[in-house]
């Protein structure tokens, strides 16, 4: 499974965005609603980027070197978003999904800690040839350069199995301030 | 029936002799579980199908049927005993990583299978094993998520077949260690395993994963203040976790080229050749981008999720095929499925078996027919 669950907090997602935009060559969606179907893309990692994050912590990562076709949209029907656009992730680019790590304040004053995770599908759909396809090597090659870019930023620690967390979220922890709420570690 | 219950008296006075026969010397020590005594997991192979089995203590066994995501208990042995390995499975057996137990995929396949297929039929699980004869074939240790672990592989030849058992337990700390990685000096021989999800209250009485986290913030000033002998300790119990990581991360880019290879090998299709399963079939596409709309609509500002695993936050080994991840709490809040009916239009076990996961969880689920 090409998937990379980890911990962390706000500051250690921040980081781990800049560490992954200084490669240079991603770029970022935010997995929003979009009035028409154009992707909204940003490359750096700024204060009000990271505002927008806040409200919607998933992205998706695009590069020249491993995407080979467009982003492509879904329109949705029904409900809210009805008539707006969400990027299909199974049929674009290939590309990467990364999903910040959970951290919020609970009325006891202490923060939940969830998982995060970057992740591909294990199928893409050629564009072309409306083939299913299993993802490229290039992107493998990325999704694991990414992660050992976000590695670098986070520590490993036990609970009951070994999770990779970043460093303030193991200061919150330490100092109890935090308590993890994922049940599958 | 009759086989089968032959077969499964044969099958525990020999793995009872061959457990009771190794176990002054053997290099295992029982892994943690949800409750309970401490017991061993037995995965049996045969040629028809797999059968979970486990070793309450050295003197006890409990059969557990021929298919761990739809465990039966077919001597009636302990009526818990479905319930109990269950648990036993959904909170430790499917959460190891097996794929690293055998690169070879023979185990990988097997737990595949018990996961994907529900039902069996254990009267053809091996018949003839009167002639049995157990020969320990290999024994290998494995560094995991969940710890280091040995594997016993065990064959039973038999009459008519071979059968394969794999012992697994953790290994006690000092005995063996993955990869020649220097054992950890004065480690105890049950390490202590943290009782819930929670960190550790106690910082300063590290298991030795832990000392890896702090060295990396305080290690320089907690060291200096160390004996020198309780620093010898500390850089073994340092080495040996840094090792245990660098062959944790081998051990998953290994997984992932084998779930490559397998993809490959398996899954890559021509026109006109679909394959049924997970985003298969034309119409298993097309459901489940019903099913994003639905659940799009139904939580508008959620984050969704397509044939992602929840295991992270849930504990259950699933990749639903949408799935919804709530924005600020970040749980799961629904799962939504793509199933198959049979013809007398009820749905087919494989789904039952999931939405019964779901349930146990706390997890609403939706399942909608693949039409």
């Amino acid at each position: 499974m090409a998937e990379f669950d980890f911990f962390g907090s706000w500051l250690d997602s921040e980081h781990i965005l800049q560490s992954v935009a200084a490669r240079g060559d991603i770029s970022f969606i935010l997995d929003i609603a979009h009035e028409r179907p154009e992707p909204m893309w940003f490359r750096e990692i700024t204060r009000s980027v990271m505002e927008k994050i806040e409200c919607m912590p998933r992205l998706f990562l695009f590069s020249d070197r491993f995407s080979v076709f467009p982003v492509c949209f879904r329109q949705q029907q029904s409900g809210q978003h009805a008539g707006k656009y969400f990027v299909s992730l199974e049929r674009s680019g290939p590309g990467l999904s990364l999903t910040l790590p959970g951290c919020y304040l609970t009325d006891d004053g202490m923060f939940n800690l969830n998982t995060g995770d970057l992740f591909y599908p294990k199928e893409f759909k050629n564009p072309t040839t409306g083939l299913l396809e299993p993802p490229s090597d290039e992107l493998k090659r990325a999704f694991k350069d990414i992660r050992s870019l976000m590695k670098k930023q986070l520590v490993r620690y036990q609970v009951r199995s070994w999770i990779h967390i970043g460093p303030d979220a193991v200061s919150l922890l330490r100092r109890k301030k935090a308590r993890i709420v994922a049940k599958g570690v | 029936m009759q086989k089968l219950r032959g077969f499964l008296k044969a099958f525990a006075v020999i793995a009872l002799a061959l457990f009771t026969s190794t176990a002054s010397a053997d290099p295992f020590t029982p892994i943690d579980q949800p409750r309970g005594p401490q017991p061993f997991i037995v995965i049996v192979q045969t040629p028809d199908g797999w059968m979970c089995c486990e070793f309450l203590d050295r003197t006890s066994i409990r059969f557990c049927g021929d298919n761990p995501t739809n465990l039966t208990d077919p001597l009636g042995l302990d009526p818990d005993a479905v319930d109990y390995l269950q648990a036993y499975w959904n909170g430790y057996v499917r959460n190891l990583p097996w794929q690293i137990a055998d690169p070879t995929g023979g185990v990988r396949q097997a737990l595949s299978a018990t996961q994907s297929i529900v039902g069996g039929h254990p009267e053809n699980i091996v018949p003839g094993v009167s002639q049995a004869k157990t020969v320990i074939n290999s024994v290998d240790n494995y560094a995991t998520a969940k710890g280091d672990v040995a594997r016993a592989e065990v064959i039973i030849n038999t009459t008519e077949s071979a059968v394969s058992l794999y012992l697994f337990g953790r290994m006690a700390p000092g005995l063996r260690t993955p990869a020649g990685a220097p054992s950890p000096a004065g480690a105890p021989v049950n390490a202590p395993v943290a009782s819930d999800v929670v960190a550790p209250e106690t910082p300063s009485a590290p298991t030795p994963v832990q000392v890896e986290a702090e060295v990396s913030h305080d290690g320089p000033q907690r060291t200096q203040q160390l004996e020198p002998q309780q620093q010898m300790q500390k850089q073994q119990q340092q080495v040996a976790a840094e090792a245990r990581a660098k062959e944790q991360s081998e051990v998953e880019d290994r997984m992932e080229d084998a779930h490559e290879r397998e993809f490959r090998d398996k899954r890559t299709r021509q026109p006109g050749d679909p394959r049924p399963g997970k985003n298969g079939l034309p119409d298993h596409i097309d459901t489940n981008d019903r099913l994003e709309e639905m659940a799009r609509s139904e939580f508008p500002n959620d984050i969704i999720h397509r044939g992602k695993s929840i295991r992270g936050k849930t504990g259950i080994n699933r990749e639903p095929d949408v799935w919804v991840e709530d924005a600020n709490t970040r749980a799961v809040k629904k799962v939504y499925e793509a199933a198959r009916k049979t013809p007398e239009g009820e749905w087919v076990d494989r789904e039952l078996a999931k939405k019964n996961e779901y349930d146990k969880a706390g997890i609403p689920s939706h399942f909608e027919e693949v039409k």
